[in-house]
């Protein structure tokens, strides 16, 4: 049994390696999924939680105590969707979802700009390449203030992930195996202590939440 | 066949790793023997090859002269290991020696500073506080250099193919993930790269030779080569004489391998 989280910046790849691994390791593959189980949890519609959980809040960085509930909620139900078994979650922020949880495999793509910019103007044909950079570089800007304002960290810190691959030689694929090496070694196996843990972690998060409700 | 770079801080496990790796993958291993190569080459004790690899380079970020001789001659020793297409290398500056050449591995290699204090406390018997100061002064002077002679920011990961944090793996462990990663095609020394990597060989035995050169040194001259062909690029001045561009053809054909020169340099006048 693994767990794998994978960060990447928007089109640098992270749902074509979250497919890869999934067909190779035959685990399953988790996105949005997750939020959507966590809006429920709260009672929103996925559009206002997408909204409060993406988006950066306001100008000077404050988290309202919504946003921390809705951030809780995201975490209960990864914390859920961990306890039953294997896992690759390319949603945003697993890193820090399920930091200090053992044996997760925590995993960064990053891609050069020109390779970004390719992958967009694929899907939109209307824009030039210029304004398809501008648009990749205020989503990474955007999505580094909230990390920052959320966690208190740096984005692009490699520190923050076991292992960083670069898509400008990597290809899917090779970045696939070399993952499915990585979760394959003993660090990364969960084992019956690290479920434990998994499970202790699940409960603590779905009591804090229940508490957030009830309060 | 494969060619591996280690770009690491100090203490944080690039010599296992690269030692690991060379087991695995029957590959030679160079490390900072490279400065010894370099100094015999240009007839300089060792120390000041390895002081003007890691010291600041001058004030305002200028590269001296002195500094760009002496990283040309370490890039051509460490390109001259290379040359049978295995290695795996974990000496100073890591894969940007090596940045014009297509197909390297080029890793880094991370680990928290509790794991860098504690394995300099062993290996040294110093304290935690002087421990930890040490690491922190190494970095920062590495840094330093990096920015100043390349122009990067060495703990951008942007600037590897890939970055394993041995805090979350052992060195075996990511020793085994390197080894995946060194035979995907990507990374793999083919007939075309072999060609490239002797190309590039010549090519830095060019631009070696150009900057010990009294009469070119000083011109900031580059060199690319393709299949025997180099081609000089950079400033001269236009004497009556022409004696510049005879001398820079001279050089680069004393090189064994070049075949033909083409100067593609912008001329100036010294005396406007």
């Amino acid at each position: 049994m693994a767990i794998i989280t994978i960060s990447r910046g928007s089109l640098s790849g992270g749902r074509a390696l979250a497919d890869c691994l999934s067909s190779r390791l035959g685990y399953p593959s988790v996105g949005r999924e997750v939020l959507q189980e966590a809006a429920e949890a709260v009672g929103a519609s996925e559009e206002v939680f997408r909204g409060k959980f993406e988006t950066t809040p306001g100008l000077w960085g404050r988290l309202t105590h919504a946003r921390e509930r809705y951030v809780l909620a995201v975490k209960t139900s990864l914390a859920e969707w961990c306890t039953r078994g294997d896992l690759i979650y390319h949603g945003l922020s697993g890193h820090q979802l399920l930091k200090g949880i053992p044996g997760v495999l925590k995993v960064r793509l990053i891609a050069p700009m020109e390779m970004r910019v390719q992958a967009l103007l694929e899907t939109q044909h209307q824009l030039t390449a210029s304004q398809a950079e501008a648009f990749i570089k205020d989503v990474d800007q955007d999505r580094a203030r909230w990390v920052k304002v959320m966690y208190g960290v740096d984005v692009t810190d490699p520190s923050m992930h076991d292992l960083t691959i670069n898509l400008r030689t990597h290809t899917i694929e090779s970045a696939c195996e070399t993952v499915a090496t990585a979760v394959a070694q003993p660090q990364f196996q969960i084992t019956d202590e690290v479920e434990a843990e998994l499970f202790a972690f699940a409960a603590e998060c779905r009591d804090r939440l229940g508490r957030e409700k009830g309060g | 066949m494969c060619i591996i770079t280690i770009q690491r801080g100090t203490k944080s496990g690039g010599e296992a790793m690269a030692e690991c790796l060379g087991e695995k993958l029957g590959y030679p291993l160079l490390g900072r023997e490279v400065l010894q190569e370099a100094a015999a080459q240009l007839g300089v004790p060792e120390e000041d090859v390895g002081d003007r690899m890691e010291e600041r380079p001058g004030r305002f970020g200028r590269k001296p002269l002195i500094t760009k001789l002496y990283v040309a001659a370490v890039r051509a020793a460490l390109v001259e290991q290379a040359r049978s297409g295995n290695l795996v290398y974990h000496g100073l500056a890591g894969g940007l020696l090596l940045r014009r050449l297509p197909g390297v591995l080029r890793v880094r290699l991370i680990a928290p500073v509790e794991f860098r204090v504690r394995s300099l406390m062993g290996s040294h018997g110093m304290d935690e506080a002087s421990a930890e100061a040490y690491i922190r002064e190494v970095d920062e002077a590495r840094a330093v250099w990096i920015k100043s002679v390349y122009g990067q920011d060495n703990t951008d990961s942007n600037l590897y193919d890939m970055v394993l944090n041995l805090e979350g793996f052992s060195v075996p462990e990511a020793c085994e993930v390197v080894v995946a990663a060194a035979s995907r095609p990507e990374f793999e020394m083919t007939p075309a790269r072999m060609r490239l990597l002797n190309d590039f060989d010549l090519e830095c035995q060019v631009r070696l030779a150009l900057f010990e050169d009294l009469g070119t040194q000083t011109l900031d001259l580059d060199a690319t080569v393709a299949d025997g062909l180099a081609t000089v690029t950079g400033e001269a001045p236009l004497l009556s004489t022409g004696d510049v561009g005879k001398r820079i053809i001279e050089i680069a054909t004393s090189v064994p391998g070049i075949k033909e020169v083409r100067l593609a340099l912008e001329w100036f006048d010294p005396y406007p």
